[in-house]
Formats: C-alpha cells, sequence, structure tokens
C-alpha cells in the first residue's frame, strides 16, 4: 500500500480515535450517558410525577396520539430528574433540546435518562418521531422555577 | 460494445421509469420545504399530505431511484468490463418483479394507504401491499445481480490472470452487502408485518421490527454510495485528465465497506430503550471505523485529481483543485462527480457526529439529520445518479443529448441549493427543530401558541435551498426527457471511460478475493446483532397495536 | 508523450492532497468539537 496512504488513514484514525476518548470522558467524567434500557413492565404505561426528596424526582410519561401524559411538569431548579418513557401506541420521540435529552418511546419498551435542572425556566419537549396526522402538535413544558 | 435488445429495452425503461417517477419525489421534497417554513401552514396541498408527501418523497427517491439505478448502472459496468451480457432470464426477470413492485408502491402511497414514511415502523400500519411491493422492488434486484455471476465466471475462465477489475469488485462489493443486508428487511416485511396488516396475527414486536430494519437500513446507504464510488475511482480519473493513484487502495476501500457498513445498523437506534449500553458503545467504534474507507476514497480520488491538475500546469499547494475541467460543456459529467464530493465532505463529517454515541442524543430526529442526509444521498449519490442516467440511457437508445450547457450547469445549481437546504436544517436541528414534521400547521405558524420563532429562520434557508434544488431538477427532467421524446441518431452501445492507474503496483493477496472479507463481515455482524436481538428480546414485548396515522383508535381491539 | 509521462508518474507525491486532507480533518475537529460543546453546556 502506498505510504502516503497509509499516513492518510494513520492521520483519520488518529482523530477518530480522540473523538472516541472525548466520548468516552464525557460518560465517565461528566455522566453524560445514552437512555438505558429497564425490563418492560405495565405499571410505567401509568404516567406519574414522584418526588423522592427535595432535590430529586421521578417523572413517569406516557406518549400516546398526539400528547404526553403529563404535559407539564413544575420543579425546583436544581432538581435532578429521573425519566421513564414508553409509548401506548406507535413509536415517539421525547426531545428536551435545552437539556440534550432525546430518547425514543417505543410501545412494549421502557427508556430512562436522568438529569439535573440547574436553571430557572421553561424547557419545552417535542414528539421527534413522525406519529401520525397529529404529530406536529405533541409538546410539553417542564417549568423549572 | 453493442447490445441485444432485449438488455438494450430493460436499461431504457429501468432509467426512465423511476427517472418519471423522480418527478413526483422532487416535487414532494419542494413542497415540504413549503410547509416547514410555514409558507403552508395546513394538512395536505392538491389532495397530498404533508406526511403522504413525505412517503413518496423518501420511497421514490431513496428505495425506488437508487435501487433501479443501482441495478441499471450494474448491468452497463457488466457489459462494458466484461463484453458479455448477463442471461435474459436474469435482468427481464429482475425489471419485471421490480417495476410491479415499485408500481404497487407508488399505487398504495397514492392513493393514500401507505403514509408510515419510508422507514414503515410498526405500529402505524401501511397497506399490506405496500410491504409486499417492496420487498418484490428488492428481491428484483436480488435476481440482476444473480445474473451477473455467469459472465463474471465466463470473463475469468478467459483471463486467468488478470485481476477482477476495480468496477466488478465495487459492483459485487455493493450487491453482496445488500443482498446480505436485505434479508432481515425482506423477513421483517413479509413475515412480520405482513400477516400483521392482513390481521393474520394481532401482535407486532416493535422494537424487534425496528433492529431488523436498520439491519438493512444502514447498509442501505452504502448501497446508495457505492455506485459512485465506483465512478469516483474508475471513471472520474479519466474524465479529469488523470489516472486513478493507487487501485490497491480503491480495493481496499471497497473490502472495507463490505464488513463495516453492514454491523454498524445499531447506530440509528442510539436513543431507543431495549438495546444495551455496552452494544451501542461497541457500535460506535465500528461507525468510526467505516468512516476510514470514506477518508481514504477522499484521499485516493484527491490524489488522482491533483495529478490530472498538476498534467496541466499546476503549481503549489492547491492550485491543482483549480485547474480542473470545471464547466465545460463537453465534459459534463465532471460537474455531476466533483459537486457530489464537495457536498460529501460535508454529509461525511455529520454522520460522524451522528455516529458518535452520546452525542447522537443532541442531533437524533432533529433536523440535523435530513440536513446531513441531503449532502450525501442527494449529494454524491443523486448527483451520480443523474449524470450517469443522462450518459447510460444517450448511449443504450442513441438519441442525442442536447441542452449540454444547461447539463453541465445543473450539478452546479444543485450543490448551491443543497447547502442552502442542509444549512438551514442542521442549525436548525441543533435549535431542536424535529425532523418528519409539518411545522407549519403548529411551530412555524405565528398564530398558533406552539410558534418557535427561531425555527423561522433556519426553515426559511432551507426553503430557499429546496427551490433552487428544484429549479435544478425542473431542468434537468426537461434535458432528460427532451432527449427521450428524441428520435434516435445513432446506434446502441455501451462503453465506459476507463481510469488508468498512475503506479505499477504490487498484487495484495487479500485484497484480491471476496472470501475472506464475507467470513470477517458475518464475524462482526454477529458480535452486534447477537447481543442486540437478545437485548431486544429481554426488554422489549409484543404489543397488540396497529394504527392508522389519521386514527388515535387501536384497529385491533382487545377482547377483554 | 510516454516518456514524459513515466517521468510524471514516477515523480508524482500527492502533497497538495496531503495538505487537503489536514485541512478536511481539521474541519471535522472543528465541526465535532463545536457539538461537542453544546452538549457539555447544556447538560
Amino acid at each position: 500500500m502506498d505510504k502516503y496512504e497509509l499516513r492518510a488513514i494513520a492521520l483519520s484514525g488518529g482523530l477518530l480515535a480522540v473523538f472516541f476518548f472525548a466520548v468516552l470522558y464525557n460518560s465517565y467524567s461528566r455522566n453524560l450517558d445514552m437512555p438505558t434500557c429497564l425490563p418492560f413492565e405495565k405499571t410505567f404505561e401509568k404516567s406519574e410525577v414522584n418526588k423522592i426528596d427535595d432535590n430529586l424526582y421521578e417523572v413517569y410519561i406516557v406518549a400516546h396520539m398526539w400528547a404526553f401524559d403529563p404535559e407539564e411538569i413544575e420543579i425546583p431548579a436544581g432538581s435532578t430528574v429521573d425519566f421513564y418513557l414508553t409509548a401506548k401506541d406507535v413509536v415517539h420521540g421525547f426531545h428536551i433540546n435545552e437539556k440534550g435529552v432525546n430518547m425514543m418511546a417505543v410501545p412494549g419498551t421502557i427508556n430512562k435518562i436522568t438529569t439535573r435542572f440547574d436553571s430557572p425556566g421553561v424547557y419545552r419537549f417535542v414528539c421527534n418521531e413522525f406519529c401520525g396526522q397529529g404529530h406536529q402538535n405533541m409538546m410539553g413544558k417542564i417549568i423549572v422555577r | 460494445m453493442t447490445i441485444s435488445k432485449s438488455l438494450k429495452t430493460t436499461i431504457l425503461i429501468g432509467l426512465a421509469m423511476p427517472m418519471s417517477l423522480f418527478i413526483l419525489g422532487a416535487y414532494n421534497g419542494v413542497m415540504q420545504t413549503l410547509y416547514r417554513a410555514g409558507v403552508l401552514q395546513r394538512a395536505a396541498t392538491a389532495g397530498i399530505n404533508y406526511y403522504q408527501g413525505l412517503t413518496m418523497h423518501g420511497v421514490i427517491n431513496a428505495i425506488v431511484l437508487t435501487t433501479f439505478f443501482a441495478v441499471m448502472f450494474g448491468h452497463f459496468t457488466i457489459v462494458h468490463y466484461l463484453q458479455r451480457e448477463p442471461p435474459r432470464w436474469s435482468y427481464i426477470g429482475s425489471l419485471v418483479l421490480m417495476v410491479t413492485g415499485a408500481t404497487i408502491d407508488l399505487v398504495v402511497m397514492v392513493l393514500g394507504k401507505a403514509s408510515a414514511l419510508y422507514t414503515f415502523y410498526a405500529p402505524l400500519k401501511a397497506s399490506a401491499f405496500f410491504y409486499i411491493g417492496t420487498a418484490m422492488l428488492i428481491i428484483g434486484s436480488w435476481i440482476a445481480f444473480a445474473g451477473w455471476l455467469k459472465p463474471w465466471r465466463e470473463w475469468k475462465r478467459e483471463h486467468p490472470d488478470e485481476k477482477m477489475p476495480i468496477a466488478i469488485l465495487g459492483t459485487f462489493v455493493n450487491f453482496t452487502m445488500w443482498f446480505m443486508s436485505s434479508i432481515p428487511v425482506i423477513y421483517e416485511l413479509l413475515v412480520l408485518l405482513t400477516p400483521w396488516a392482513m390481521g393474520t396475527t394481532d401482535t407486532v414486536h416493535v422494537p424487534l421490527t425496528r433492529t431488523l430494519f436498520w439491519m438493512f437500513g444502514h447498509p442501505l446507504v452504502y448501497f446508495w454510495i457505492l455506485p459512485a464510488y465506483v465512478g469516483y475511482y474508475t471513471i472520474l480519473p479519466k474524465i479529469a485528465g488523470g489516472k486513478l493513484y493507487s487501485g490497491n487502495a480503491a480495493r481496499m476501500a471497497f473490502l472495507l465497506f463490505l464488513v463495516l457498513s453492514t454491523p454498524v445498523g445499531v447506530h440509528h437506534q442510539l436513543s431507543e430503550g431495549a438495546i444495551s449500553g455496552g452494544v451501542k458503545l461497541w457500535v460506535s467504534v465500528l461507525t468510526f471505523a467505516v468512516s476510514i474507507p470514506s477518508f481514504m476514497t477522499a484521499f485516493t480520488v484527491g490524489a488522482s485529481l491533483e495529478y490530472a491538475g498538476r498534467r496541466r500546469g499546476a503549481r503549489g499547494l492547491l492550485q491543482w483543485m483549480k485547474k480542473l475541467p470545471w464547466l465545460r460543456a463537453d465534459n459534463y459529467l465532471f460537474g455531476y462527480f466533483i459537486c457530489g464530493l464537495i457536498l460529501f465532505i460535508f454529509g461525511g463529517l455529520s454522520g460522524i457526529v451522528n455516529g458518535s454515541y452520546t452525542l447522537n442524543q443532541l442531533v437524533h430526529n432533529t433536523g440535523w439529520v435530513p440536513g446531513h442526509f441531503h449532502m450525501t444521498v442527494a449529494g454524491p449519490s443523486i448527483l451520480f445518479i443523474l449524470g450517469l442516467t443522462l450518459y447510460m440511457f444517450h448511449e443504450v437508445s442513441g438519441k442525442p443529448l442536447h441542452m449540454k450547457l444547461t447539463i453541465t450547469i445543473i450539478p452546479y445549481l444543485w450543490m448551491i441549493g443543497v447547502a442552502m437546504l442542509s444549512h438551514g436544517l442542521m442549525a436548525g436541528g441543533l435549535m431542536g427543530e424535529p425532523r418528519r414534521t409539518n411545522l407549519g400547521m403548529s411551530y412555524t405558524n405565528p398564530d398558533s401558541p406552539m410558534f418557535n420563532s427561531h425555527w423561522v429562520p433556519s426553515t426559511t434557508l432551507t426553503m430557499v435551498g429546496g427551490i433552487v434544488m428544484g429549479t435544478a431538477a425542473l431542468l434537468y427532467f426537461i434535458c432528460f426527457f427532451r432527449m427521450l421524446f428524441s428520435k434516435p441518431v445513432a446506434a446502441a452501445r455501451v462503453s465506459l471511460p476507463e481510469s488508468e492507474e498512475l503506479h505499477e503496483e504490487k498484487d495484495i493477496p487479500l485484497l484480491l478475493t471476496m472470501k475472506p472479507w464475507v467470513v470477517i463481515c458475518l464475524v462482526l455482524v454477529a458480535t452486534t446483532y447477537v447481543p442486540t436481538i437478545k437485548n431486544v428480546f429481554k426488554y422489549g414485548k409484543p404489543v397488540k397495536n396497529q394504527y392508522q396515522m389519521e386514527n388515535p383508535v387501536n384497529i385491533i381491539q382487545d377482547e377483554k | 508523450m510516454d516518456n514524459k509521462d513515466n517521468h510524471t508518474d514516477d515523480n508524482f507525491k500527492p502533497y497538495g492532497t496531503i495538505a487537503f486532507m489536514v485541512l478536511l480533518l481539521i474541519l471535522t475537529a472543528i465541526v465535532w468539537f463545536s457539538v461537542y460543546k453544546i452538549q457539555i453546556d447544556r447538560a
């Protein structure tokens, strides 16, 4: 193989390795992680907002055609929230853009992610997977005081 | 070489039919940009619902057009390089299946009975005819591939000491990858979705169907780009006035695509629940790896073009880029290649972001994703399709190609349109703008309580880009159909420009056989998909769901 | 003509392409780390 070609491959591979370690660093040091698996149970199909203590909440979100349940969630600033997500009918998305939380709500599965809301404000979340005629009307708000 | 009447008819139908459908596909693309920018604030226009139009756009452009082209370009490549035709049963059988399947899909989509988008995710229901039609289209393409093996074996017997031509290797790698990876989607379509749509079964395991689709869906995108890569390695250096910098590098890139494009489908499922973090991390590693053959292509093709530029007298480090046959009506194909390459720089980079494990969450299902893929499939892939369709149709029909100046300008205009379209989509995506959404009804409608003003500039830029692309497409249709409707002036023939290799390279035996690579491919697919399928059954369960897109009531009524 | 070609062929070193690749990789890093930074800022 041509030596310049090999150098080009090595340089590209090197940069990709840098990206890989940057991503791992985020996962381990900054607790920035992927949505997690949980085995499916019917109890997750009931929506709920549970306050565990002053700064820890569990929100069980159920996506359905064409709204989220709950649609509005109020929490104090500085709270850490565990989001549990499922869908009752077809596949939906759940995207809190300002927090970088982006999960699919797939019927028959549960998805979970944890995030912390430090600053007060209104955080919109939208459905970003086509779910039928009313898809463009499907959004909610997290109000952080 | 001259060709038989039946192969000639096959190629002409195989090029003209999808190009005619592309009118509808392109129209629906431009329309979407109008809806998304809030210029159209309603559910449907001229009898076509937004999501129905989106389905037509995706299925026609990304499944019908691309598959037909890969097969027709494959026939053309086989005939030129191996100087013999595939057997009649294979190219006619393949055409009949593909045309029938595509027609069924078209009818069903136009009737509004398949508005589930080109990914047809269950439990949203499309007509069983749609699933069957799509399966027919894919299986038809397998038959074409099967037919190519005979001329290959004959050629090999007559040329025992010659290497497999690079164009043939690229074609065979592409179709081997395609055949292997379309098996899961054929299973999904015919075994899982068709009985469910017909009411024979009432449960569907959604994460399983999604996993099977994406097992196909990622190699699908390589199926779209690899014909263009065959062109970049074997045609472009010649028409640019240069030589292929390294034949070994070209072979290695193709073989790497075979093993690395097949296992990475899970990177389209990074934000789903039923797949573990471990598999997602491994698939991100493999996704980084599959970008390497593309970086190699950038280097090899770049060096081939640099050689061409220096032969024309370029000096210094980057002047070779200028000294290439830009905007020459007697070399119209060059523009279709080079504009695709320019777009692919940005398309490829944005793709790396998509596959970067946790980084995916910033972009998944946002406008960033179509921004990315309009710079890949609607960049190099479609430009190669457009350019070579003109070229092949002209050669095989013997009909004259007029309006050469317009034909030469089209790819540059297209490139500018895509740049604007994708820039708007990617910027909007980072601001949270969702894809696959009729924004004009809510998010970009100032009278709606859901109005998001941030998404207005991004969707407006996208709309301008879409209109520019639509204009380029309109010019193309005028040129193509003018040729189609004129009288032949020459005999039918098949010939391709063939690039010479720059260096006499030492043979690398590993690059001269596909067998070990197929084995590595199967091993890698097992490393991602055995754990994934296990996860999907452990964490997910089937559901008794089936929904029409217009109706939130479950079609399957529970007997409880 | 052939002799001239051989001479050019043997002496051709793709320095311009190497320059292009370096620029390409820099652009890749810029794009990638910009998105990376956005994610950190939001988390």
